[in-house]
């Protein structure tokens, strides 16, 4: 999940502020970078969002969060819920005592400012490492962020990834039984956004090789692999959309 | 008035996003999937911007945009992108769109380079 966010140039940020001032202060300073950025207004609802979702790639969370704590969320996650996200606590300046300070938790200083940023990107950069990858080869967090969770848009906008793309595939082979590579072409640079839309990296990759690199002797092993990887993910998701259909 | 948008796009998947985010948003939203279609409705209809892909069926992006700056000139046009395309948006900069965006969008950018567009035209 995270080498998907990090290869879209997007890194996931969950921030648990409970002040409205200061959340929108770091939103309007993290607006010019390509970052997801999920807000929760205390702790309960950042463990809730991390029950239910993909890890982020770094969690922001003020040191007197409520109901839990900075600190204790941060443990809860690493020793219940076996979440091992880099945590950054905010706090004011001089509201740390000597013990917290002793941690190896690091911290951001408010009023969020333009170095702040700058503590984010180096903790981002410094954690992002592949992690494991799971048996999925989609994730559906860009949709779900995009229409804050909407059911009827989640199912639509798979049952468009699976006809179109099924579709393309059958008029990319047509295409290529004729030599006509400058439309296999076309069509992957068409159906990239698809891809990209569930986080399919590979996918992606494949229709980036398609469209610029492939030569005409390499590209029908291009849409084979492609067809291929549809297949399983196309297999995945119904199986999922179906288990879902029936909770 | 709600201010209408024409999404001039191929992709179905990317369509449907643009069109979610766009009317929650509070904008009217038209489509056209190929060139043609965004043709006629471009000489028959009104509208306050038009987002637009840049590689369509049966008329391009750029005769778009050469139709649009020639005969409804006070149009707003962002231009919907995929990356590794610098040189298509460089061209289409050239040709007097107003902004792009890269497919697939930030919803946070989309509807602040909307915004945007339309009160730079206002």
């Amino acid at each position: 999940m995270k080498q998907q966010n990090q290869s879209l140039n997007r890194p996931k940020i969950l921030f648990v502020e409970n002040d409205i001032e200061l959340t929108q202060r770091f939103l309007q300073l993290a607006k010019t970078h390509h970052w997801t950025i999920i807000t929760c207004p205390d702790s309960m609802a950042a463990i809730r969002y991390l029950k239910g979702n993909s890890e982020p790639d770094l969690l922001i969370i003020e040191k007197n969060a409520k109901p839990m704590n900075g600190f204790q969320t941060s443990n809860y996650l690493k020793s219940e819920l076996n979440i091992q996200v880099p945590v950054l606590i905010s706090h004011e300046p001089n509201d740390l005592d000597d013990n917290e300070v002793t941690t190896k938790t690091m911290f951001i200083e408010t009023p969020f400012s333009t170095k702040s940023i700058l503590v984010i990107k180096s903790t981002l950069k410094n954690h992002a490492q592949p992690k494991p990858s799971n048996d999925k080869h989609y994730c559906l967090n860009y949709l779900k962020q995009l229409s804050d969770h909407n059911e009827e848009f989640l199912h639509t906008s798979i049952q468009l990834f699976s006809d179109s793309i099924s579709e393309k595939l059958i008029e990319i082979k047509t295409a290529l039984s004729k030599k006509d590579y400058k439309t296999v072409r076309e069509i992957g640079h068409n159906i990239k956004p698809s891809f990209e839309m569930l986080e399919i990296t590979n996918g992606r990759d494949l229709c980036d090789k398609l469209v610029y690199t492939a030569t005409e002797k390499e590209i029908s092993i291009v849409v084979a692999q492609l067809s291929t990887l549809f297949y399983t993910v196309n297999l995945q998701l119904k199986n999922d959309l179906q288990k879902y259909a029936t909770l | 008035m709600k201010k209408r948008i024409l999404i001039i796009e191929d992709n179905p998947m990317v369509v449907k996003s643009l069109a979610f985010k766009l009317i929650r948003d509070g904008y009217e939203v038209v489509t056209a999937a190929d060139g043609r279609d965004a043709m006629e409705r471009l000489k028959t209809e009104r509208f306050s911007l038009i987002l637009t892909d840049l590689m369509l069926p049966f008329i391009s992006g750029s005769q778009l945009i050469e139709y649009i700056k020639k005969n409804i000139p006070g149009v707003p046009i962002i231009v919907l992108s995929t990356s590794n395309q610098d040189d298509i948006i460089t061209d289409a900069f050239n040709m007097g769109v107003d902004d792009f965006i890269t497919k697939p969008f930030s919803p946070n950018e989309l509807s602040l380079r909307v915004r945007r567009t339309l009160a730079n035209t206002n």
